[in-house]
């Protein structure tokens, strides 16, 4: 892709800054002031109203919805989605004015995809994580967007956090393989609010498939929310440690992402590996020790996690730690049922 | 009276006589065929006063001492009031031995002091006396001994024919505790208490006060516990001397303290000789004989147990002087040595010690000095002393006892003279004693003392509530029905906790009047010196049968328990005394924490579980401070003037170092006999759980009593082991007691009251209390205490029941101190290439700026460092896109 260049379009451009810019016009310049946040302006998301759970997309204010009224202007290379508002999972302040001070708006910045398929660097002062957004102009959990317009297409970025996310957290620690690609279908435990997820589906596309099984109603409902603007989504709000609940939707997975945090996480995983994934398939498991024993030194733990998943017919493949994005965290390839030596 | 004038107590002839009146089937328990007849030849040789006779005495006395005792020089006056009773016996005594006398001087000054109390009325002074006196002493040393003196007075003449220091040691223990019983209830018991918390020597005492049980220990004890029951009569005598000195006044407490004070500086063993002498100093002659520090503590338990029987005030007083009595066989005792030492400072002692006595003035001094202040101050030293012998005799047989048997002192002293005269020849003198108090705790002081006693008793059991109580129930429980059964099976069982416990209730529940203060002091003396008192009892009783392995178990026990009860002894007496006393106590906890922790623990441990009031208890274990504390809580709570003023007598003993040091001594002497005996010389530990092993297989018949003496061994071992066996021997400490009160008693006795629900549990706990015992002894220290703990909280279930549970409670705790683990292999085990987890900058520059800040901070600013990351805004750098995990093989 060339470079993006970002085309900040009325207002330099730039990353939208603050979501709320004053009027377009007004504010003229730099980044931030882009505008377009579109609207969004309380409600950030595109979903609107979604965030309530109503779901209405676009309600009224949703989408673009210019929520400053004309305001968006446009379309900044950046663009900074909405926040939804609503609860997002974990870290609250997570949207906040994602963009303000980010990259800086209009500098031209130029993306490279990734060793991993379907992941891009933003390279600029400050290189970033991002994935190509499903949903152009709509930011999931207020990251930053990034659009870049190559010969009158255009294509947009949604930053990736590592603080944010672990599935980043373990590409940015040098993870060589995350299995997940474009075309995977990916069996997501512990989806939470979507944030990751959405990155998922960035990631697998529109021929993969997410299958995003997260047991709390109140981080499910926005995952419902992302899933909405996102078709490749399968939101699932069970208990992932009763597969056979949701084995009607899910169908046989190329990958099991699992991020769930439980002491019995191997368990967890191998009861939905035995019913949902392929042989050869990899599960990838963010594994945070304390969360399986405070007490006990975390690479013991680790040790004690990859053990377990030996016993359950995984290959352990390769381990990163997600220092220092996260706390005594690791994440582990394994291979179910690996077909012989390779 | 005339024996009065001789000074020479026997109490073993006080004792036989008594209970030759009383139950002459006792006599064959506490007292050897050899016993018998030496004894038998004593009585015929004394004059011995009949009960009247010995309330004219202190009749005539206690005019004396009231105007004394405003001087509080009066001790002697006291003494002589109260002591009436006592002196009768006491004159029969004085004539036998005169280490004796000097215990009786000690017992007068006691008597003085509590004669003093009664009319001084404050029960705090008592107690404060008794706290005093027992902190002067070494904490539970100083406090057991003082009890025990107040037996062994009545031992000491056993022990001037035996003359080992063993045999004086152990009469003085049986003597106290027997004294104690005897005495009125409160005193006795409040003395028994303090030496049963403070040591298993009061409770021991308390147990002892099963008079039969320790009259046949009482023989075997005073060889084989020898240096043990030097100390355990020291302890018993401090707590004797506390509790009366306290009564006596601050004022005899600080003569008493002067005497201790200067017996510390010759020697611990001169030192308690010195005491006991100061205390025999009516009873000089006696102390002239010397036989041993022992003897002289003994009498000086002797009259203090005399002492109490004839009048709460006496009773402090007797406590008082046994807390001299006691203080100085600790250190002799710590030393058989100081036994044949004590005798030679005894001598002049005596006349030191009336000098001491009226200059005297510092803490343990005060305490011995009290004592022998008391009694020469009060009856005019010299002369009282003869009379204050006969006084202190009576007193100390009745204190002793127990508090049992203030009223029955005269009867006992009867019986107890013939006791005497056993305990010398069989040179068991502690075992005369023993069979001595309960022969009077069961008769007299059921009937005529128990319920003056139980007022009494109640008042220190309140004083000093757990010890108080701890001494009065045991007292109550053993004298009626306890001793025989209840006292051993539960006292073995239940460890020293277990009977502070079954004390406490009783005390609390009973604070009636007569049971509930005789368990009080019972249960104090248990508790405190469980181990003394258990083992001084138990080992009476079982010695009997198996005599000499007792008897040296005991020893060794006797000496811990003896220390224990003392110290509880004196805190308890200490508590009602307050002031003085928590001084006193506080400076005798201190020494005993430093001489050994172990007895300082479990006078600790004893006295507070004794109070119940666990903040006592705690509070003892932290310090002598503590100690002092709970004592002042428990005498405040009792109220009863007598436990406080023996408490006093006590702490002041405590406070002197040289108390402590000596009860320590003691008890490790008594200990190496027992061990040589049985074990060898195994561990203090060891020792104590051999102890309690021997006791309970060898006495088998006894199995009470050898279970008895198992808690006894075991607290005596706490006691002989550093802190670790503390706990023990605190958990021994209160079995001991209970066993103590039980064997005696425990078949007659226990059965009687709630107190008696102790007792029985005590009873039932017997043959537990053996394998608590040496459970506890396996666990050592904070497990035993804890244990003792649990038993006494049950206490009032069955004795098995509570040993059970508090097994099963050990079990769990141990089993539950294993954290569960969902991870058991450790990060060593891991792959060298997955061991280290943390951040490797040199592949992530971008993650390496974030992790400079995240790596300084943690917790919430980890939180807010990250938080600010997350901004959209953050940037880090250039990313790395290669590889950087690390790969398993595929063999893994």
């Amino acid at each position: 892709m060339g470079r993006p260049d970002f085309q900040g379009r009325s207002n330099g451009g730039g990353f939208r800054g603050p979501s709320r810019g004053g009027v377009q016009g007004a504010r003229g310049g730099g980044f931030r002031g882009g505008s377009p946040r579109g609207g969004f302006g309380g409600g950030r998301g595109d979903f609107g109203g979604s965030r309530g759970g109503r779901g209405d997309f676009g309600g009224s204010r949703g989408g673009f919805s210019p929520r400053g009224g004309s305001r968006g202007g446009y379309l900044a290379s950046w663009c900074r989605g909405g926040f939804r508002g609503g609860p997002r999972g974990r870290g609250s302040p997570r949207g906040g004015r994602g963009g303000a001070g980010g990259m800086r708006g209009g500098k031209r910045v130029i993306v490279e995809p990734h060793r991993y398929e379907g992941v891009f660097v933003v390279k600029g002062k400050e290189d970033a994580l991002a994935t190509i957004n499903m949903v152009t102009g709509e930011s999931v959990y207020g990251e930053k967007r990034v659009s870049v317009e190559n010969e009158g297409t255009s294509v947009e970025y949604r930053v990736w956090n590592p603080f944010r996310s672990k599935l980043a957290a373990a590409m940015m620690g040098g993870l060589e393989n995350t299995h997940i690609k474009p075309g995977t279908k990916l069996l997501y435990l512990g989806a939470a609010s979507g944030t990751t997820v959405s990155h998922c589906s960035d990631m697998v596309g529109q021929d993969g498939i997410v299958y995003a099984v997260e047991f709390s109603h109140r981080s499910g409902r926005d995952l419902l929310n992302v899933a909405k603007k996102r078709p490749n989504i399968v939101p699932i709000v069970e208990d992932a440690r009763h597969p056979h609940k949701y084995r009607m939707l899910v169908g046989m997975v190329d990958t099991i992402f699992a991020d769930v945090a439980q002491p019995d996480q191997a368990r967890i995983v191998a009861l939905n590996a035995h019913n949902f994934l392929k042989n050869g398939g990899h599960a990838v498991i963010s594994i945070k020790a304390n969360c399986i024993d405070s007490t006990a030194q975390p690479e013991a733990v680790f040790a004690g996690e990859v053990n377990k998943l030996k016993e359950e017919k995984f290959k352990p493949r390769e381990q990163v730690t997600l220092e220092p994005y996260e706390r005594d965290h690791a994440v582990v390839v394994a291979e179910y049922r690996a077909k012989g030596k390779k | 009276m005339n024996d009065f004038g001789d000074n020479a107590l026997d109490f073993d002839v006080l004792m036989y006589i008594h209970y030759g009146k009383k139950d002459p089937k006792l006599i064959s328990k506490l007292f050897s065929a050899h016993q018998q007849t030496v004894i038998k030849e004593r009585a015929a040789a004394v004059d011995v006063p009949t009960a009247s006779q010995v309330l004219e005495f202190f009749k005539n006395n206690r005019k004396r001492p009231a105007t004394n005792a405003n001087n509080k020089a009066a001790s002697s006056d006291s003494d002589s009031s109260s002591v009436d009773e006592p002196p009768k016996k006491k004159v029969p005594v004085q004539p036998i031995a005169a280490q004796k006398k000097a215990a009786a001087s000690s017992d007068d000054d006691s008597d003085e002091e509590i004669a003093k109390n009664p009319p001084q009325a404050a029960a705090k002074k008592p107690i404060n006396g008794t706290m005093s006196s027992k902190k002067a002493s070494s904490e539970s040393d100083s406090d057991s001994d003082d009890e025990s003196p107040a037996k062994k007075t009545p031992v000491k003449p056993v022990v001037a024919q035996k003359k080992a220091a063993t045999s004086s040691d152990d009469s003085s223990s049986d003597e106290e505790v027997a004294k104690k019983t005897p005495q009125s209830a409160p005193k006795k018991a409040s003395p028994a208490a303090a030496k049963k918390t403070a040591s298993s020597d009061s409770d021991s005492d308390s147990e002892d006060e099963p008079p039969a049980k320790k009259t046949p220990v009482k023989p075997v004890v005073a060889q084989k516990k020898a240096a043990a029951s030097s100390d355990e009569s020291s302890s018993d005598e401090e707590v004797a001397k506390k509790t009366p000195q306290s009564a006596v006044k601050k004022p005899i407490i600080s003569a008493k303290t002067t005497p201790v004070t200067k017996k510390a500086e010759s020697s611990s063993d001169s030192d308690s000789e010195d005491e006991t002498p100061k205390k025999k100093i009516p009873v000089q002659p006696v102390v002239a004989q010397k036989k041993a520090a022992a003897s002289s503590d003994d009498s000086s338990s002797d009259e203090e147990v005399a002492k109490k029987p004839q009048a709460v005030a006496k009773t402090p007083v007797t406590a008082t002087k046994a807390s001299p009595a006691v203080t100085k066989k600790p250190e002799s005792s710590s030393d058989s040595d100081s036994d044949d030492e004590p005798p030679a400072k005894k001598t002049p002692v005596k006349t030191a010690v009336a000098q001491k006595k009226a200059a005297a003035s510092s803490d343990e001094s005060s305490s011995d000095e009290e004592a022998p202040k008391k009694a020469p101050q009060s009856a005019t030293k010299k002369p009282v002393t003869g009379t204050k012998a006969s006084p202190v005799v009576t007193k100390k047989p009745e204190s002793s006892s127990d508090s049992d048997s203030d009223d029955e002192p005269p009867a006992k002293k009867t019986p107890v003279k013939p006791v005497v005269a056993q305990k010398k020849a069989a040179a068991a003198s502690s075992d005369s004693s023993s069979d001595e108090e309960v022969a009077k705790k069961p008769a007299p002081m059921m009937a005529n003392k128990s319920l003056t006693k139980t007022s009494p008793a109640v008042a220190k059991k309140a004083a000093s509530s757990s010890e108080s109580s701890d001494s009065d129930d045991e007292p109550s429980t053993k004298k009626t029905p306890v001793k025989p059964v209840a006292a051993i099976q539960k006292k073995p069982v239940e460890s020293s906790d277990d009977d502070s416990s079954d004390e406490e209730v009783v005390k609390k529940t009973p604070v009636v009047a007569k049971t509930p203060a005789k368990a009080s002091p019972a249960a104090a003396k248990k508790t405190a010196s469980s181990d003394s008192d258990s083992d001084s009892d138990e080992a009476p009783a079982k010695k009997t049968p198996v005599k000499p392995v007792v008897a040296q178990k005991k020893a060794a026990a006797s000496s811990d328990e003896s220390s224990s009860d003392e110290e509880v002894a004196k805190k308890t007496p200490q508590s009602a005394v307050k002031k003085p006393i928590i001084s006193a106590k506080t400076t005798p906890v201190t020494k005993k924490a430093e001489s050994s922790s172990d007895s300082d623990s479990e006078d600790e441990t004893p006295k507070k579980k004794i109070p119940v009031q666990p903040v006592v208890a705690q509070k003892k274990a932290a310090a002598s401070s503590d100690d002092s504390s709970s004592d002042e809580e428990v005498a405040k709570k009792p109220v009863n003037v007598p436990k406080a003023s023996p408490a006093v007598t006590k702490k002041p003993e405590a406070s002197s170092d040289s108390d402590s040091d000596d009860e320590p001594p003691a008890k490790k002497t008594p200990a190496k006999p027992v061990v040589a005996q049985k074990k060898a010389a195994a561990s203090s530990d060891d020792s104590s759980s051999d102890e309690e092993a021997p006791k309970k297989s060898a006495p088998t018949t006894p199995a009470v009593k050898s279970l008895t003496n198992g808690l006894k061994a075991s607290p005596a071992v706490s006691k002989k082991t550093a802190a670790s066996s503390e706990s023990d021997s605190d958990s021994d400490d209160e079995p001991p007691k209970k066993k103590v009160p039980v064997q005696p008693v425990a078949p007659q006795k226990r059965a009687v009251t709630s107190s008696d629900d102790d007792s029985d549990e005590e009873v039932a706990k017997k043959p537990l209390n053996g394998t608590k015992a040496s459970a506890k002894n396996a666990e050592a220290s904070s497990n035993s205490d804890s244990e003792d703990e649990l038993p006494k909280k049950q206490p009032l279930v069955t004795p098995n029941e509570e040993t059970d549970n508090a097994k099963k409670w050990q079990d769990a705790k141990r089993k539950s101190n294993e954290p569960y683990r969902r991870v058991t292999i450790s990060k060593d085990e891991v792959a060298e290439k997955f061991r280290d987890n943390s951040f490797d900058g040199r592949f992530d520059k971008w993650g390496s700026q974030a992790h400079d800040k995240l790596s300084k901070v943690q917790g919430k600013n980890f939180r807010h460092e990250k938080t600010k990351k997350k901004k959209g805004s953050y940037g880090g750098g250039p990313i790395s896109m290669g590889v950087n995990s690390t790969k398993f093989s595929d063999s893994e």
